[in-house]
């Protein structure tokens, strides 16, 4: 293949995926939260965590589009600059999670034997407890902060990973061009990393965009229940637990973050399906 | 005096109280059978879960209400006085040194499985009491001897005089007079029956335990042979239901399906003043809001330090905007409204100028340094108490870094002079009537760690001098120019920040009668009292 070619394979992936109207809907709302996360102080009309308890509990006006919290804090600001930790804070879930466990996943499905058996059952073990229960025991046991819960739930959500790319590895290592390589004298790390992990990143790139919307939802889930960020950080799944003692009179305060979590989760989930079904449409998921 | 007991043996600590408990990740309504407060039921829920059912065996605030309804002590207190009143005991007498306390126990009371309450019996409950080393039993420490001339007398004899000492036989936390045939059938590896206390109640009170559930309800049923007997208005059965999200119970209440809702956040209160068919209760109260400083390690070591951020706080901010104005600054440790409270003790302006200037004093020109503030989930007033405390002490060039912890955890860490190195918020109400029971408790060096709440580990003789003088001084007037003394002395140092008192506000249904509020019994109820207009 040509580099052109590469390139005009990569345009028709693109055109593919955005040619199906739920997944462009939902690539435009990602990049709608990227851009926010980028531009935050540029975006944002107040500072987010200035305080000015004269102002608290405005509802959504000219000036505060979305009303203010009980501090007195413009929301949308807050939400604008919540987009940051919840995308940077997925993100560093996802690559974690998807380093360790594909390092554990290759090693397991390429050597087998005692390795694979031994790995496997560590696995099995993550994955028997409620991912979501055993991410708030290690947060809490941690102490409680935006950090420890990312470190928390990567080391909850690697085990998903493992298991797809040993399966892809298991799968690929029967292949015929692996053969020849074997054949050829290729060491096990080109064979690992050139043959196989490449040809892994497919399946992985469809899982990675299918679980982003997860992990936002799991931070928000921990912030919520007080073991991710703290104050005075707008993120999105502490302003809804602090604003649910509102939202009888103040619907603004849980309302609007929780949109933002729904719409920002609901993109990532419409992305990922459009990519999987571009991608790899015999996936089963 | 010598108070060693542990306060809080218990993770809870008393500060409990005010906790609308953690919630979980479902906002979970009150579904399935709400019992709907008929004619004869009394329904109140509780944002805030109780600790145990033995009135001996915590020190928490949330607790009581129930054990109110089934247990009685020897006093109780007039009204919204500090006067004493009789209850299980019909009068009592204190001799004129102050060290001996006689007791007439009322006669033909018995407990509800029918033993006799006489002398013996009370002497058998605060001798447990002491023994369990829990709740109130470090006021009983001077006793010395407890004698019982005849079934209806009891002699208590001190050390040395005690202030405040009757209080803890009216006190919310108090000793409450358990049937000693179940704690004898009942005892467990010499436990005080406290185990099976923790969900059983046999009491002399008006009411008897029919189920109980822990964290979700408590139901009692009339005691039929109460001795103060039935005539008049009263309830039949109370419910009590413990209701984690403050958004549930305030609808149950507006939908009139609760009579009264305890532990809710401030601005749900508010909230529900002046809907129609609640009310909203606006008492003096003994609470005071304090927000304690680590004396021991850190910048916070100086007292300047200290001063220069007393006068950073905006007091006015969270008194007029954040707490709508329904509080107001206190003027040192005591709550103005409480007994012995010295009129002259002056308190801290808001000044960021002086406090930048102070800062500068001690060295810290521009602040430059960090202090942490952490907080237990659910107790609503923390979280933005330390966010105003952060925001203002950003002006003056302090970082705050505030961390949200489980109770337990966050007990545990203050409580360990080698982790507690915390500014954090309190808030305090007496247990004994007298000054010496706030001052001891949070700034006494005998109270530092396990031995109390002295949490941010301050130290000065002088004030540990004055409270112990004061406490063995039988003569009032002079026991409170100590105190006052002592109350000068700690605003001088600024251990804390003495941020607020608060008039006690609790909403019910305008057709709940009866209800009397007493700062010394707050967070409970004279179910007994209580009828419906």
């Amino acid at each position: 293949m040509s580099t052109l070619e590469v390139r005009r394979g990569r345009q028709r992936l693109a055109t593919r995926i955005l040619a199906n109207p739920l997944s462009a809907i939902g690539a435009a709302i990602v990049c709608l939260a990227v851009i926010a996360a980028l531009f935050a102080p540029q975006i944002a009309p107040f500072d987010p965590i200035q305080m000015t308890p004269q102002d608290r509990l405005l509802p959504p006006s000219a000036l505060h589009w979305l009303g203010t919290d009980d501090n007195g804090r413009d929301i949308l600001s807050r939400i604008i600059f919540g987009a940051r930790y919840s995308l940077i804070a997925a993100f560093g879930i996802l690559i974690l999670a998807a380093v360790t466990g594909t390092i554990i996943g290759l090693a397991a499905g390429l050597f087998g034997g005692w390795l694979d058996e031994f790995l496997m059952r560590i696995t099995d073990m993550f994955l028997a407890f409620p991912a979501l229960v055993l991410a708030m025991a290690l947060t809490a046991a941690l102490g409680p902060s935006l950090f420890n819960a990312v470190m928390a739930t990567a080391l909850v959500w690697w085990p998903w990973y493992a298991r797809l790319v040993r399966g892809q590895a298991l799968q690929l290592k029967q292949e015929a061009y692996v053969e020849a390589a074997v054949i050829a004298g290729a060491s096990r790390l080109r064979i690992a990393f050139h043959h196989i992990l490449r040809n892994c990143l497919t399946p992985l790139i469809v899982q990675l965009s299918l679980d982003m919307g997860y992990a936002i939802l799991t931070l928000a889930g921990l912030s919520f229940v007080g073991l991710g960020a703290q104050p005075p950080t707008p993120e999105w799944g502490s302003m809804i637990s602090v604003g649910r003692d509102y939202f009888l009179d103040n619907w603004w305060m849980v309302t609007f973050p929780g949109l933002a979590i729904f719409l920002t989760v609901m993109a990532f989930n419409l992305l990922g399906d459009g990519m999987q079904e571009v991608l790899s449409p015999r996936a089963p998921h | 005096m010598k108070m060693s007991s542990a306060k809080n043996t218990n993770n809870w600590s008393r500060r409990s109280i005010l906790a609308a408990g953690a919630g979980g990740l479902a906002s979970t309504f009150m579904g399935g059978r709400v019992l709907a407060a008929g004619k004869d039921t009394l329904v109140i829920t509780s944002g805030a879960d109780a600790v145990t059912l033995d009135p001996g065996a915590s020190f928490d605030g949330q607790s009581p209400l129930v054990w109110r309804g089934v247990y009685e002590s020897l006093l109780d207190y007039k009204g919204n006085t500090l006067d004493f009143a009789p209850s299980l005991a019909e009068s009592y007498e204190v001799s004129a040194d102050k060290t001996t306390y006689t007791f007439k126990i009322r006669r033909n009371v018995k407990f509800t499985d029918g033993e006799v309450l006489d002398a013996a019996a009370v002497k058998f409950n605060i001798e447990r009491q002491i023994k369990i080393k829990l709740g109130i039993a470090f006021a009983l420490s001077p006793i010395t001897a407890i004698e019982t001339p005849d079934a209806d007398t009891v002699v208590m004899k001190l050390s040395a005089p005690s202030d405040g000492f009757l209080s803890a036989f009216a006190a919310l936390i108090t000793v409450g007079m358990i049937s000693p045939k179940a704690i004898r059938e009942n005892e467990k590896d010499n436990d005080g029956a406290q185990g099976w206390l923790r969900d059983n109640m046999v009491g002399t009170g008006p009411y008897v335990l029919r189920s109980y559930t822990q964290s979700q309800q408590a139901v009692l049923m009339r005691n039929p042979d109460y001795w103060r007997g039935w005539d008049g208005d009263h309830f039949e059965r109370i419910v009590v239901k413990y209701v984690h999200e403050a958004s549930s119970a305030r609808l149950v209440l507006e939908q009139g399906e609760t009579d009264l809702a305890l532990f809710l956040p401030d601005d749900v209160v508010e909230a529900l003043d002046g809907k129609s068919g609640i009310k909203v209760t606006n008492e003096p109260s003994f609470d005071l809001y304090y927000l304690m400083m680590n004396c021991k390690k850190g910048p916070t070591a100086d007292p300047k330090v200290r001063r220069a951020i007393a006068h950073g706080f905006n007091y006015d901010a969270f008194i007029k905007d954040i707490l709508r104005g329904k509080a107001k600054q206190a003027h040192g440790p005591i709550p103005s409204t409480f007994v012995g409270h010295a009129a002259d003790t002056p308190a801290y302006n808001y000044d960021p100028e002086k406090a930048k200037q102070l800062l500068a004093e001690a060295g810290h020109p521009g602040g430059g340094f960090k202090l942490k503030y952490n907080y237990e989930s659910g107790y609503f007033w923390k979280r933005p108490l330390g966010e105003l405390f952060q925001a203002n002490m950003r002006d003056l060039g302090i970082e705050v870094e505030i961390q949200e912890l489980s109770p337990a955890t966050w007990a545990g860490l203050l409580s360990n002079p080698d982790t507690a190195d915390h500014c954090f918020g309190v808030v305090w109400w007496p247990t004994l009537a007298t000054p010496y029971d706030y001052m001891w408790s949070l700034f006494h060096s005998g109270a530092q760690g396990s031995a109390g709440y002295n949490w941010g580990y301050y130290s000065n003789p002088e004030v540990d001098k004055l409270l112990d003088a004061g406490m063995a001084e039988p003569d009032e007037a002079k026991r409170f120019e100590l105190y006052g003394t002592a109350q000068k002395l700690l605003v001088e140092d600024s251990p804390a920040l003495f941020i607020y008192e608060k008039n006690y506000r609790v909403p019910m249904s305008d057709k709940l009668a009866g209800f009397v509020f007493n700062g010394m019994r707050t967070a409970t109820l004279d179910f007994y009292a209580l009828r419906r207009s």
